[in-house]
Protein backbone atom coordinates (compact mmCIF):
# COMPACT_ATOMS: atom_id res chain seq x y z
CA UNK A 1 0.00 0.00 0.00
CA UNK A 2 0.79 3.32 -0.34
CA UNK A 3 2.83 5.52 2.03
CA UNK A 4 0.35 7.94 2.04
CA UNK A 5 -2.57 6.02 2.57
CA UNK A 6 -4.06 5.11 5.65
CA UNK A 7 -7.42 3.06 4.68
CA UNK A 8 -8.49 1.87 1.30
CA UNK A 9 -11.96 0.17 0.52
CA UNK A 10 -12.72 -1.91 -2.39
CA UNK A 11 -16.33 -2.88 -4.13
CA UNK A 12 -18.40 -2.70 -0.30
CA UNK A 13 -22.21 -3.72 -0.45
CA UNK A 14 -24.25 -3.40 2.58
CA UNK A 15 -27.51 -3.86 3.22
CA UNK A 16 -29.21 -3.60 6.33
CA UNK A 17 -32.30 -6.21 5.46
CA UNK A 18 -30.22 -8.37 3.06
CA UNK A 19 -32.49 -7.08 0.29
CA UNK A 20 -32.52 -2.94 -0.34
CA UNK A 21 -28.28 -2.26 -0.61
CA UNK A 22 -27.21 0.57 0.94
CA UNK A 23 -23.82 0.72 -0.34
CA UNK A 24 -23.41 -0.34 -3.90
CA UNK A 25 -20.00 -1.57 -4.56
CA UNK A 26 -18.32 1.65 -2.87
CA UNK A 27 -14.29 2.58 -3.54
CA UNK A 28 -12.88 4.95 -1.20
CA UNK A 29 -9.12 6.25 -0.53
CA UNK A 30 -8.20 8.01 3.18
CA UNK A 31 -4.91 9.51 2.60
CA UNK A 32 -2.97 10.30 5.52
CA UNK A 33 -2.46 13.74 6.66
CA UNK A 34 -5.97 15.02 4.76
CA UNK A 35 -9.34 15.97 6.02
CA UNK A 36 -11.50 14.72 3.48
CA UNK A 37 -14.97 15.60 3.40
CA UNK A 38 -18.02 13.39 2.53
CA UNK A 39 -20.99 15.14 1.39
CA UNK A 40 -24.22 13.90 0.30
CA UNK A 41 -28.33 13.90 1.03
CA UNK A 42 -29.94 12.31 3.77
CA UNK A 43 -30.13 8.61 4.02
CA UNK A 44 -27.60 8.28 1.11
CA UNK A 45 -25.51 6.07 3.19
CA UNK A 46 -22.77 8.07 4.85
CA UNK A 47 -22.60 7.06 8.84
CA UNK A 48 -23.37 3.62 7.14
CA UNK A 49 -19.84 4.31 5.73
CA UNK A 50 -18.68 5.20 8.55
CA UNK A 51 -19.17 2.29 10.59
CA UNK A 52 -17.86 0.29 8.04
CA UNK A 53 -14.85 2.01 7.78
CA UNK A 54 -14.50 2.18 11.49
CA UNK A 55 -15.24 -1.65 12.05
CA UNK A 56 -18.26 -1.03 13.61
CA UNK A 57 -20.17 -3.01 11.20
CA UNK A 58 -18.86 -5.13 8.87
CA UNK A 59 -19.38 -5.27 4.87
CA UNK A 60 -21.43 -7.90 2.91
CA UNK A 61 -19.03 -7.94 0.10
CA UNK A 62 -15.77 -6.01 -0.35
CA UNK A 63 -12.44 -5.25 0.87
CA UNK A 64 -10.94 -2.98 3.61
CA UNK A 65 -6.96 -2.57 3.97
CA UNK A 66 -5.95 0.00 7.03
CA UNK A 67 -2.18 1.14 7.12
CA UNK A 68 -2.12 1.19 10.81
CA UNK A 69 -0.93 -0.26 13.35
CA UNK A 70 -3.09 -1.82 16.57
CA UNK A 71 -6.06 -0.02 14.98
CA UNK A 72 -8.27 -0.29 17.75
CA UNK A 73 -6.65 2.23 19.43
CA UNK A 74 -6.14 4.61 17.13
CA UNK A 75 -8.96 4.73 15.44
CA UNK A 76 -11.91 7.66 16.65
CA UNK A 77 -15.29 8.63 15.80
CA UNK A 78 -17.39 11.98 16.80
CA UNK A 79 -20.93 9.84 16.74
CA UNK A 80 -24.00 12.49 15.36
CA UNK A 81 -25.66 12.39 18.72
CA UNK A 82 -22.60 12.44 20.49
CA UNK A 83 -22.90 9.40 22.96
CA UNK A 84 -21.28 10.74 25.81
CA UNK A 85 -21.39 8.49 28.80
CA UNK A 86 -23.51 10.58 31.10
CA UNK A 87 -22.22 9.31 34.55
CA UNK A 88 -18.08 11.33 33.61
CA UNK A 89 -17.37 14.86 33.48
CA UNK A 90 -16.51 15.44 29.82
CA UNK A 91 -12.70 15.43 31.25
CA UNK A 92 -13.17 12.05 32.40
CA UNK A 93 -14.85 10.62 29.50
CA UNK A 94 -11.73 11.65 27.36
CA UNK A 95 -9.20 10.31 30.00
CA UNK A 96 -11.04 7.04 30.05
CA UNK A 97 -11.38 7.22 26.25
CA UNK A 98 -7.15 7.88 26.29
CA UNK A 99 -6.70 4.95 28.82
CA UNK A 100 -8.51 2.50 26.74
CA UNK A 101 -6.07 3.40 23.88
CA UNK A 102 -3.44 2.59 26.42
CA UNK A 103 -2.61 6.42 27.09
CA UNK A 104 -2.46 8.75 30.06
CA UNK A 105 -1.69 12.54 29.34
CA UNK A 106 -3.97 15.15 30.98
CA UNK A 107 -2.07 18.12 28.61
CA UNK A 108 -3.24 16.78 25.46
CA UNK A 109 -6.88 17.02 27.06
CA UNK A 110 -6.00 20.48 28.48
CA UNK A 111 -4.67 21.99 25.17
CA UNK A 112 -7.01 20.69 22.81
CA UNK A 113 -9.52 21.53 25.19
CA UNK A 114 -8.65 25.49 25.23
CA UNK A 115 -8.02 25.40 21.01
CA UNK A 116 -12.17 24.39 20.72
CA UNK A 117 -13.22 26.34 23.70
CA UNK A 118 -14.68 24.54 26.21
CA UNK A 119 -11.75 24.21 28.84
CA UNK A 120 -14.45 25.53 31.25
CA UNK A 121 -16.62 22.59 30.97
CA UNK A 122 -14.13 20.39 31.68
CA UNK A 123 -15.36 19.25 34.60
CA UNK A 124 -19.50 19.60 33.76
CA UNK A 125 -21.36 16.27 33.48
CA UNK A 126 -23.15 15.60 29.93
CA UNK A 127 -26.59 16.68 31.05
CA UNK A 128 -25.48 19.94 31.99
CA UNK A 129 -24.30 20.92 28.30
CA UNK A 130 -25.40 23.01 25.28
CA UNK A 131 -25.79 20.92 22.30
CA UNK A 132 -22.81 22.98 21.20
CA UNK A 133 -20.48 22.05 23.68
CA UNK A 134 -21.90 18.44 23.43
CA UNK A 135 -20.53 18.13 20.40
CA UNK A 136 -17.46 19.89 20.73
CA UNK A 137 -16.79 17.57 24.18
CA UNK A 138 -17.65 14.54 21.29
CA UNK A 139 -14.80 16.02 19.08
CA UNK A 140 -12.18 16.48 22.08
CA UNK A 141 -12.77 12.81 23.16
CA UNK A 142 -12.67 11.10 19.30
CA UNK A 143 -8.90 13.04 19.56
CA UNK A 144 -8.08 11.98 23.00
CA UNK A 145 -4.92 9.39 22.93
CA UNK A 146 -2.84 8.44 19.98
CA UNK A 147 -5.83 8.00 17.81
CA UNK A 148 -4.69 7.98 13.73
CA UNK A 149 -7.73 8.23 12.07
CA UNK A 150 -11.40 10.17 13.30
CA UNK A 151 -14.67 9.52 11.73
CA UNK A 152 -16.57 12.42 11.72
CA UNK A 153 -20.23 12.19 11.81
CA UNK A 154 -21.52 15.99 11.34
CA UNK A 155 -19.13 16.96 14.22
CA UNK A 156 -19.83 21.01 13.49
CA UNK A 157 -23.74 20.48 12.94
CA UNK A 158 -24.58 22.59 15.76
CA UNK A 159 -22.35 25.41 16.14
CA UNK A 160 -22.04 28.37 15.37
CA UNK A 161 -19.80 29.75 12.84
CA UNK A 162 -16.56 30.81 14.93
CA UNK A 163 -16.77 27.65 16.85
CA UNK A 164 -16.90 25.76 13.65
CA UNK A 165 -13.68 27.03 12.67
CA UNK A 166 -12.50 26.47 15.93
CA UNK A 167 -12.90 23.10 15.77
CA UNK A 168 -11.63 22.80 11.94
CA UNK A 169 -9.08 25.00 13.00
CA UNK A 170 -7.81 22.28 15.63
CA UNK A 171 -8.03 19.21 13.23
CA UNK A 172 -5.76 21.10 10.08
CA UNK A 173 -3.12 21.68 13.36
CA UNK A 174 -3.53 17.62 13.80
CA UNK A 175 -3.54 16.12 10.65
CA UNK A 176 0.04 16.10 10.80
CA UNK A 177 -0.50 13.08 12.73
CA UNK A 178 -4.37 12.45 11.70
CA UNK A 179 -6.13 11.69 9.26
CA UNK A 180 -9.82 13.03 9.74
CA UNK A 181 -13.20 11.78 7.86
CA UNK A 182 -15.59 14.44 7.85
CA UNK A 183 -19.14 13.73 6.80
CA UNK A 184 -20.45 17.34 6.61
CA UNK A 185 -22.60 19.83 5.28
CA UNK A 186 -20.98 22.90 6.00
CA UNK A 187 -19.06 25.47 3.73
CA UNK A 188 -16.71 25.61 6.68
CA UNK A 189 -16.02 22.06 6.39
CA UNK A 190 -15.10 22.61 2.83
CA UNK A 191 -13.39 25.20 3.06
CA UNK A 192 -10.77 23.21 5.29
CA UNK A 193 -11.21 20.32 3.45
CA UNK A 194 -8.09 18.61 1.39
CA UNK A 195 -10.62 16.63 -0.44
CA UNK A 196 -14.40 16.69 -1.19
CA UNK A 197 -16.27 13.64 -1.64
CA UNK A 198 -19.69 13.37 -3.09
CA UNK A 199 -21.59 10.28 -2.26
CA UNK A 200 -25.17 9.58 -4.03
CA UNK A 201 -27.28 5.96 -3.30
CA UNK A 202 -24.50 4.33 -2.24
CA UNK A 203 -21.70 5.10 -4.39
CA UNK A 204 -18.50 7.92 -4.44
CA UNK A 205 -19.45 9.88 -7.28
CA UNK B 1 2.52 1.88 32.46
CA UNK B 2 1.90 -1.68 30.78
CA UNK B 3 -1.47 -1.71 28.80
CA UNK B 4 -2.83 -3.56 31.46
CA UNK B 5 -2.52 -0.80 34.16
CA UNK B 6 -4.56 1.83 31.54
CA UNK B 7 -7.14 -0.32 31.47
CA UNK B 8 -7.28 -1.05 35.09
CA UNK B 9 -7.58 2.74 35.52
CA UNK B 10 -10.29 3.04 32.66
CA UNK B 11 -11.93 0.43 34.78
CA UNK B 12 -11.24 2.35 37.88
CA UNK B 13 -12.52 5.70 36.49
CA UNK B 14 -15.62 3.67 35.15
CA UNK B 15 -16.82 2.12 38.16
CA UNK B 16 -16.29 5.50 40.36
CA UNK B 17 -18.50 7.20 38.17
CA UNK B 18 -21.40 4.84 37.87
CA UNK B 19 -21.60 4.25 41.73
CA UNK B 20 -21.38 8.38 42.16
CA UNK B 21 -23.94 9.03 39.69
CA UNK B 22 -26.15 6.08 39.71
CA UNK B 23 -26.52 5.59 43.53
CA UNK B 24 -29.89 4.37 43.79
CA UNK B 25 -29.10 1.46 41.57
CA UNK B 26 -27.12 0.46 44.36
CA UNK B 27 -29.15 0.16 46.54
CA UNK B 28 -31.55 -2.67 46.21
CA UNK B 29 -29.13 -5.52 45.88
CA UNK B 30 -27.23 -3.87 48.44
CA UNK B 31 -30.19 -4.32 51.35
CA UNK B 32 -30.51 -7.83 49.65
CA UNK B 33 -27.61 -9.24 50.75
CA UNK B 34 -27.50 -7.28 53.84
CA UNK B 35 -30.79 -8.76 55.27
CA UNK B 36 -29.83 -11.64 53.75
CA UNK B 37 -26.12 -11.79 55.96
CA UNK B 38 -27.69 -10.40 58.86
CA UNK B 39 -30.31 -13.17 58.93
CA UNK B 40 -27.83 -15.62 58.42
CA UNK B 41 -25.87 -14.18 61.66
CA UNK B 42 -28.58 -14.12 63.68
CA UNK B 43 -29.95 -17.56 62.66
CA UNK B 44 -26.70 -19.23 63.17
CA UNK B 45 -25.96 -17.29 66.35
CA UNK B 46 -28.78 -18.97 67.91
CA UNK B 47 -28.29 -22.54 66.51
CA UNK B 48 -24.77 -21.95 67.85
CA UNK B 49 -26.11 -20.65 71.09
CA UNK B 50 -28.17 -23.59 71.52
CA UNK B 51 -25.34 -26.16 70.67
CA UNK B 52 -22.90 -24.51 72.65
CA UNK B 53 -25.14 -24.58 76.22
CA UNK B 54 -26.02 -28.24 75.03
CA UNK B 55 -22.55 -29.13 75.25
CA UNK B 56 -21.81 -26.91 78.20
CA UNK B 57 -24.60 -28.54 80.48
CA UNK B 58 -23.68 -32.21 78.73
CA UNK B 59 -20.20 -31.60 80.04
CA UNK B 60 -20.97 -29.95 83.31
CA UNK B 61 -22.41 -33.11 84.70
CA UNK B 62 -21.13 -36.34 82.40
CA UNK B 63 -18.07 -37.49 82.44
CA UNK B 64 -15.38 -35.95 79.91
CA UNK B 65 -14.04 -39.60 79.53
CA UNK B 66 -15.11 -42.92 81.34
CA UNK B 67 -12.12 -45.52 81.50
CA UNK B 68 -12.96 -48.79 82.56
CA UNK B 69 -11.05 -49.50 85.63
CA UNK B 70 -9.01 -48.31 88.31
CA UNK B 71 -7.26 -45.11 86.31
CA UNK B 72 -4.02 -43.62 88.06
CA UNK B 73 -3.24 -41.52 84.85
CA UNK B 74 -2.59 -38.26 85.33
CA UNK B 75 -1.59 -35.48 82.96
CA UNK B 76 -2.07 -31.51 82.58
CA UNK B 77 -5.34 -30.50 81.61
CA UNK B 78 -7.21 -32.23 83.92
CA UNK B 79 -9.72 -31.07 86.41
CA UNK B 80 -11.20 -33.78 88.03
CA UNK B 81 -10.91 -37.42 88.93
CA UNK B 82 -13.03 -39.75 90.34
CA UNK B 83 -13.92 -43.36 90.51
CA UNK B 84 -17.66 -44.71 90.10
CA UNK B 85 -20.57 -47.17 88.97
CA UNK B 86 -22.96 -47.06 86.50
CA UNK B 87 -25.88 -49.23 86.63
CA UNK B 88 -29.59 -49.75 86.17
CA UNK B 89 -32.04 -49.67 89.27
CA UNK B 90 -34.82 -48.97 90.30
CA UNK B 91 -35.85 -46.38 92.47
CA UNK B 92 -39.01 -45.85 95.07
CA UNK B 93 -40.48 -43.87 96.90
CA UNK B 94 -44.35 -43.52 98.11
CA UNK B 95 -45.85 -46.13 96.12
CA UNK B 96 -44.13 -44.36 93.13
CA UNK B 97 -40.97 -45.68 91.21
CA UNK B 98 -38.78 -45.02 87.97
CA UNK B 99 -35.85 -46.87 86.28
CA UNK B 100 -32.60 -44.86 86.66
CA UNK B 101 -29.21 -44.53 86.41
CA UNK B 102 -27.64 -45.01 89.48
CA UNK B 103 -24.30 -43.03 89.44
CA UNK B 104 -22.14 -43.92 92.48
CA UNK B 105 -19.02 -42.23 92.74
CA UNK B 106 -16.18 -41.94 95.32
CA UNK B 107 -16.71 -38.21 95.08
CA UNK B 108 -19.55 -36.13 94.29
CA UNK B 109 -17.98 -32.79 93.50
CA UNK B 110 -18.34 -32.25 90.39
CA UNK B 111 -22.10 -31.89 90.67
CA UNK B 112 -21.38 -28.68 92.46
CA UNK B 113 -22.28 -26.36 89.97
CA UNK B 114 -25.47 -28.16 88.94
CA UNK B 115 -26.60 -28.19 92.96
CA UNK B 116 -29.99 -26.01 92.58
CA UNK B 117 -30.86 -26.98 96.31
CA UNK B 118 -29.42 -28.96 99.23
CA UNK B 119 -25.99 -30.27 100.36
CA UNK B 120 -23.46 -32.56 98.92
CA UNK B 121 -23.36 -34.67 102.19
CA UNK B 122 -23.59 -38.53 102.23
CA UNK B 123 -26.72 -39.28 100.42
CA UNK B 124 -28.60 -38.97 97.28
CA UNK B 125 -28.50 -36.22 94.85
CA UNK B 126 -31.13 -36.43 92.46
CA UNK B 127 -32.65 -34.66 89.45
CA UNK B 128 -34.80 -31.72 89.34
CA UNK B 129 -37.48 -33.38 86.72
CA UNK B 130 -37.13 -37.10 89.04
CA UNK B 131 -37.72 -35.36 92.05
CA UNK B 132 -41.13 -34.14 90.96
CA UNK B 133 -41.51 -36.94 89.13
CA UNK B 134 -41.44 -39.10 92.06
CA UNK B 135 -42.87 -36.53 94.28
CA UNK B 136 -40.10 -36.50 96.92
CA UNK B 137 -37.82 -33.57 98.40
CA UNK B 138 -34.97 -32.90 100.35
CA UNK B 139 -35.11 -34.98 103.60
CA UNK B 140 -37.13 -37.81 102.71
CA UNK B 141 -35.63 -41.42 102.01
CA UNK B 142 -36.11 -42.90 98.74
CA UNK B 143 -35.48 -47.08 97.96
CA UNK B 144 -32.95 -48.00 95.24
CA UNK B 145 -33.14 -51.54 93.51
CA UNK B 146 -30.18 -52.80 92.45
CA UNK B 147 -30.24 -55.80 90.48
CA UNK B 148 -27.79 -58.25 90.66
CA UNK B 149 -29.27 -61.17 88.69
CA UNK B 150 -31.75 -62.44 89.72
CA UNK B 151 -32.03 -61.00 93.18
CA UNK B 152 -32.74 -57.31 93.31
CA UNK B 153 -30.66 -55.96 96.60
CA UNK B 154 -32.76 -52.77 98.41
CA UNK B 155 -30.12 -50.11 99.74
CA UNK B 156 -32.52 -46.77 101.37
CA UNK B 157 -31.03 -43.54 100.90
CA UNK B 158 -31.79 -39.60 102.14
CA UNK B 159 -32.07 -37.42 99.47
CA UNK B 160 -29.42 -34.57 100.10
CA UNK B 161 -29.66 -32.23 97.09
CA UNK B 162 -31.47 -31.70 94.02
CA UNK B 163 -29.62 -30.85 90.87
CA UNK B 164 -30.51 -29.08 87.78
CA UNK B 165 -28.40 -29.63 84.64
CA UNK B 166 -30.34 -27.98 82.05
CA UNK B 167 -30.43 -31.65 79.88
CA UNK B 168 -33.60 -33.23 80.60
CA UNK B 169 -32.31 -36.87 80.00
CA UNK B 170 -29.67 -36.71 83.04
CA UNK B 171 -32.72 -34.12 85.21
CA UNK B 172 -34.96 -37.12 85.22
CA UNK B 173 -33.02 -40.41 84.73
CA UNK B 174 -30.08 -39.80 86.95
CA UNK B 175 -29.36 -40.86 90.93
CA UNK B 176 -26.28 -39.62 92.30
CA UNK B 177 -24.97 -41.59 95.60
CA UNK B 178 -21.69 -42.23 97.01
CA UNK B 179 -21.51 -45.77 98.73
CA UNK B 180 -18.40 -46.46 100.88
CA UNK B 181 -18.81 -49.60 100.46
CA UNK B 182 -19.05 -50.89 96.91
CA UNK B 183 -15.90 -51.44 94.95
CA UNK B 184 -15.65 -48.93 91.92
CA UNK B 185 -15.08 -50.24 87.84
CA UNK B 186 -14.57 -46.98 86.03
CA UNK B 187 -12.73 -43.92 86.33
CA UNK B 188 -14.55 -40.80 85.40
CA UNK B 189 -12.31 -37.74 84.16
CA UNK B 190 -13.11 -34.41 84.11
CA UNK B 191 -11.20 -31.80 81.83
CA UNK B 192 -10.55 -28.21 81.42
CA UNK B 193 -11.36 -27.87 77.97
CA UNK B 194 -13.70 -30.46 77.78
CA UNK B 195 -13.72 -30.18 73.43
CA UNK B 196 -9.87 -31.57 74.19
CA UNK B 197 -11.31 -35.47 74.87
CA UNK B 198 -11.32 -36.79 71.70
CA UNK B 199 -7.70 -35.60 72.09
CA UNK B 200 -6.67 -36.54 74.88
CA UNK B 201 -8.37 -40.17 74.60
CA UNK B 202 -6.62 -41.13 71.52
CA UNK B 203 -3.29 -39.42 72.88
CA UNK B 204 -3.55 -41.13 76.86
CA UNK B 205 -6.38 -43.99 76.40
CA UNK B 206 -5.84 -45.76 72.95
CA UNK B 207 -4.87 -49.02 75.14
CA UNK B 208 -7.67 -49.18 77.39
CA UNK B 209 -11.76 -49.43 77.00
CA UNK B 210 -12.33 -45.37 77.20
CA UNK B 211 -15.54 -43.43 76.19
CA UNK B 212 -15.72 -39.46 75.73
CA UNK B 213 -18.73 -37.26 76.52
CA UNK B 214 -19.51 -37.15 73.19
CA UNK B 215 -19.38 -41.46 72.23
CA UNK B 216 -21.93 -41.72 75.53
CA UNK B 217 -24.34 -38.83 74.70
CA UNK B 218 -24.92 -39.64 70.81
CA UNK B 219 -28.10 -38.75 70.72
CA UNK B 220 -27.55 -35.63 72.12
CA UNK B 221 -24.10 -34.56 70.60
CA UNK B 222 -25.63 -35.71 66.89
CA UNK B 223 -28.51 -32.78 67.46
CA UNK B 224 -25.18 -30.60 67.18
CA UNK B 225 -23.96 -32.62 64.48
CA UNK B 226 -27.61 -31.51 63.10
CA UNK B 227 -27.51 -28.15 63.85
CA UNK B 228 -24.13 -27.73 62.19
CA UNK B 229 -25.57 -28.78 58.80
CA UNK B 230 -28.62 -26.84 59.12
CA UNK B 231 -26.38 -23.53 59.57
CA UNK B 232 -24.22 -24.65 56.49
CA UNK B 233 -27.69 -25.19 55.12
CA UNK B 234 -28.92 -21.75 55.79
CA UNK B 235 -25.53 -20.51 54.90
CA UNK B 236 -25.73 -22.08 51.08
CA UNK B 237 -28.86 -20.95 50.43
CA UNK B 238 -28.19 -17.19 51.95
CA UNK B 239 -25.36 -17.27 49.39
CA UNK B 240 -26.95 -18.44 46.76
CA UNK B 241 -29.76 -15.63 46.67
CA UNK B 242 -27.19 -13.43 47.21
CA UNK B 243 -25.68 -14.59 44.05
CA UNK B 244 -28.97 -14.83 42.46
CA UNK B 245 -29.87 -11.48 43.33
CA UNK B 246 -26.82 -9.44 42.36
CA UNK B 247 -26.48 -10.94 39.00
CA UNK B 248 -30.26 -10.23 38.09
CA UNK B 249 -29.30 -6.62 39.58
CA UNK B 250 -26.10 -7.01 37.19
CA UNK B 251 -28.23 -8.50 34.59
CA UNK B 252 -31.19 -5.13 35.02
CA UNK B 253 -28.09 -3.13 35.30
CA UNK B 254 -26.62 -4.16 31.72
CA UNK B 255 -29.49 -3.36 30.02
CA UNK B 256 -30.31 -0.28 31.20
CA UNK B 257 -27.30 0.93 30.19
CA UNK B 258 -26.69 -0.61 27.21
CA UNK B 259 -25.56 2.59 25.41
CA UNK B 260 -23.16 2.91 27.91
CA UNK B 261 -21.76 -0.60 26.83
CA UNK B 262 -22.07 0.68 22.80
CA UNK B 263 -19.69 3.85 23.41
CA UNK B 264 -16.89 1.73 25.36
CA UNK B 265 -16.94 -0.70 22.84
CA UNK B 266 -17.12 2.28 19.86
CA UNK B 267 -13.80 3.35 22.12
CA UNK B 268 -12.09 0.33 21.91
CA UNK B 269 -12.30 -1.01 25.13
CA UNK B 270 -11.64 -4.78 25.40
CA UNK B 271 -15.44 -7.28 26.21
CA UNK B 272 -13.40 -8.44 29.08
CA UNK B 273 -12.39 -4.33 30.57
CA UNK B 274 -16.43 -3.76 30.19
CA UNK B 275 -17.08 -6.87 32.14
CA UNK B 276 -14.73 -6.01 34.85
CA UNK B 277 -16.75 -2.57 35.55
CA UNK B 278 -19.48 -4.27 36.54
CA UNK B 279 -18.14 -7.22 38.00
CA UNK B 280 -16.44 -4.38 40.42
CA UNK B 281 -19.57 -3.00 40.86
CA UNK B 282 -21.42 -5.87 42.02
CA UNK B 283 -18.28 -6.81 44.81
CA UNK B 284 -18.25 -3.80 45.77
CA UNK B 285 -22.14 -3.95 46.20
CA UNK B 286 -21.56 -7.68 48.13
CA UNK B 287 -18.75 -6.05 50.48
CA UNK B 288 -20.88 -3.53 51.95
CA UNK B 289 -24.17 -5.28 52.01
CA UNK B 290 -21.86 -7.98 53.98
CA UNK B 291 -20.54 -5.45 56.40
CA UNK B 292 -24.08 -4.00 57.00
CA UNK B 293 -25.32 -7.41 57.60
CA UNK B 294 -22.50 -7.91 59.71
CA UNK B 295 -22.99 -5.20 61.77
CA UNK B 296 -27.01 -5.55 61.91
CA UNK B 297 -26.34 -9.13 62.79
CA UNK B 298 -23.41 -8.87 65.52
CA UNK B 299 -25.75 -5.57 67.22
CA UNK B 300 -28.67 -8.07 66.66
CA UNK B 301 -26.81 -10.86 68.58
CA UNK B 302 -25.41 -8.70 71.28
CA UNK B 303 -29.04 -7.11 72.21
CA UNK B 304 -30.24 -10.70 72.53
CA UNK B 305 -27.53 -11.98 74.25
CA UNK B 306 -28.53 -8.88 76.44
CA UNK B 307 -32.30 -9.33 76.71
CA UNK B 308 -32.19 -13.49 77.26
CA UNK B 309 -35.74 -13.61 75.55
CA UNK B 310 -37.93 -16.38 77.26
CA UNK B 311 -38.99 -19.46 75.49
CA UNK B 312 -41.28 -22.07 76.88
CA UNK B 313 -39.14 -24.37 78.90
CA UNK B 314 -39.78 -28.29 78.59
CA UNK B 315 -39.13 -27.87 75.07
CA UNK B 316 -35.69 -26.92 75.14
CA UNK B 317 -33.23 -27.55 77.94
CA UNK B 318 -33.27 -23.36 78.32
CA UNK B 319 -36.28 -21.62 79.18
CA UNK B 320 -34.11 -18.11 77.29
CA UNK B 321 -32.94 -17.95 74.04
CA UNK B 322 -29.06 -18.64 74.19
CA UNK B 323 -27.26 -16.91 71.48
CA UNK B 324 -23.86 -17.17 70.66
CA UNK B 325 -22.12 -15.27 67.46
CA UNK B 326 -20.43 -18.37 65.30
CA UNK B 327 -17.62 -16.58 63.97
CA UNK B 328 -16.23 -19.30 61.75
CA UNK B 329 -19.61 -18.82 59.44
CA UNK B 330 -19.99 -15.03 60.15
CA UNK B 331 -16.58 -14.80 58.54
CA UNK B 332 -16.23 -17.69 56.29
CA UNK B 333 -19.34 -16.17 54.27
CA UNK B 334 -17.61 -13.21 53.27
CA UNK B 335 -15.31 -14.95 51.46
CA UNK B 336 -18.09 -17.08 50.19
CA UNK B 337 -20.49 -14.35 49.35
CA UNK B 338 -18.06 -12.43 47.58
CA UNK B 339 -16.36 -15.53 45.49
CA UNK B 340 -20.49 -16.35 44.23
CA UNK B 341 -21.15 -12.95 43.33
CA UNK B 342 -17.63 -12.50 41.62
CA UNK B 343 -18.91 -16.16 39.86
CA UNK B 344 -22.34 -15.17 39.06
CA UNK B 345 -21.56 -11.84 37.80
CA UNK B 346 -18.95 -13.03 35.40
CA UNK B 347 -21.26 -15.92 33.92
CA UNK B 348 -23.74 -13.09 33.62
CA UNK B 349 -21.23 -10.25 32.13
CA UNK B 350 -20.37 -12.72 29.39
CA UNK B 351 -23.82 -11.79 27.63
CA UNK B 352 -21.67 -8.01 27.31
CA UNK B 353 -19.37 -9.44 24.67
CA UNK B 354 -23.12 -10.88 22.53
CA UNK B 355 -23.99 -7.23 22.56
CA UNK B 356 -23.95 -5.47 19.09
CA UNK B 357 -21.99 -2.09 19.51
CA UNK B 358 -24.30 -0.01 16.88
CA UNK B 359 -27.35 -1.31 18.18
CA UNK B 360 -26.15 -0.34 21.80
CA UNK B 361 -25.06 3.08 21.01
CA UNK B 362 -29.34 3.33 19.24
CA UNK B 363 -30.51 2.17 22.71
CA UNK B 364 -32.18 5.59 24.95
N1 LIG C 1 -30.25 0.25 11.65
C1 LIG C 1 -30.80 0.37 10.43
N2 LIG C 1 -31.68 -0.55 10.01
C2 LIG C 1 -32.24 -0.48 8.80
N3 LIG C 1 -32.01 0.51 7.95
C3 LIG C 1 -31.15 1.49 8.32
C4 LIG C 1 -30.53 1.47 9.58
N4 LIG C 1 -29.72 2.56 9.68
C5 LIG C 1 -29.86 3.22 8.53
N5 LIG C 1 -30.71 2.60 7.69
C6 LIG C 1 -31.07 3.01 6.35
O1 LIG C 1 -29.89 3.05 5.58
C7 LIG C 1 -29.90 4.17 4.73
C8 LIG C 1 -28.64 4.98 4.95
O2 LIG C 1 -28.66 5.49 6.27
P1 LIG C 1 -27.50 6.39 6.86
O3 LIG C 1 -27.79 6.65 8.27
O4 LIG C 1 -26.21 5.76 6.51
O5 LIG C 1 -27.68 7.73 5.98
P2 LIG C 1 -26.93 9.11 6.15
O6 LIG C 1 -26.36 9.40 4.82
O7 LIG C 1 -26.04 9.08 7.29
O8 LIG C 1 -28.16 10.09 6.44
P3 LIG C 1 -28.17 11.42 7.34
O9 LIG C 1 -27.52 12.46 6.57
O10 LIG C 1 -29.63 11.69 7.53
O11 LIG C 1 -27.49 11.08 8.62
C9 LIG C 1 -31.18 4.92 5.02
O12 LIG C 1 -32.11 4.62 4.01
C10 LIG C 1 -31.64 4.39 6.32
O13 LIG C 1 -33.04 4.38 6.38
MG1 LIG D 1 -25.96 9.98 9.17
Amino acid sequence: MNENIILTAEGIFYSYDKKNPVLKGLDIKVLKNEILTLYGPSGSGKSTLIYILGGLLTQDAGKILYNIEDKKRKIGFVFQNYNMLNELTVFENCKVAQNIRSFDDDRQIFDYAEKIGITDILYRYPAELSVGQLQRSAVLRSISGPVELVFCDEPTGSLDSENKRNVFELFSQLKEYVAFFVVSHDEVSKKYADRVLNMSDGIIL
Amino acid sequence: MTNKRFSDKAVFSLVKGFIKKSRKNFKFPTIAIAIGVWGLIVITSVVNGFDRLLIDSITRFYPHITVAGKSDLYFSGIKEKMFFNLDNSMVAFNGSFDYVQLMDCDDVSFLGSSIISGQLENGAAIGKELSEYLNISIGDELTVFKIKGIIPIAKKYRVVSLFKTGVYIFDSKFLVINDPDSVKNFTAYYFEDPLKAGEYKSKYFSYSPAYTWKESNKTLTQTVEIDGLIALLITVFIVLMAGFSVSNSITFSILTRKKEIGILKSLGMKNIDIQKVFISESLIISVIGYLLGLLCGTLTVTVLDFLKIKIPSGIFYVDYLPVSLNVSIAGSSFFIITGIVVFFSFLTTRMISGIDTLEALKDE
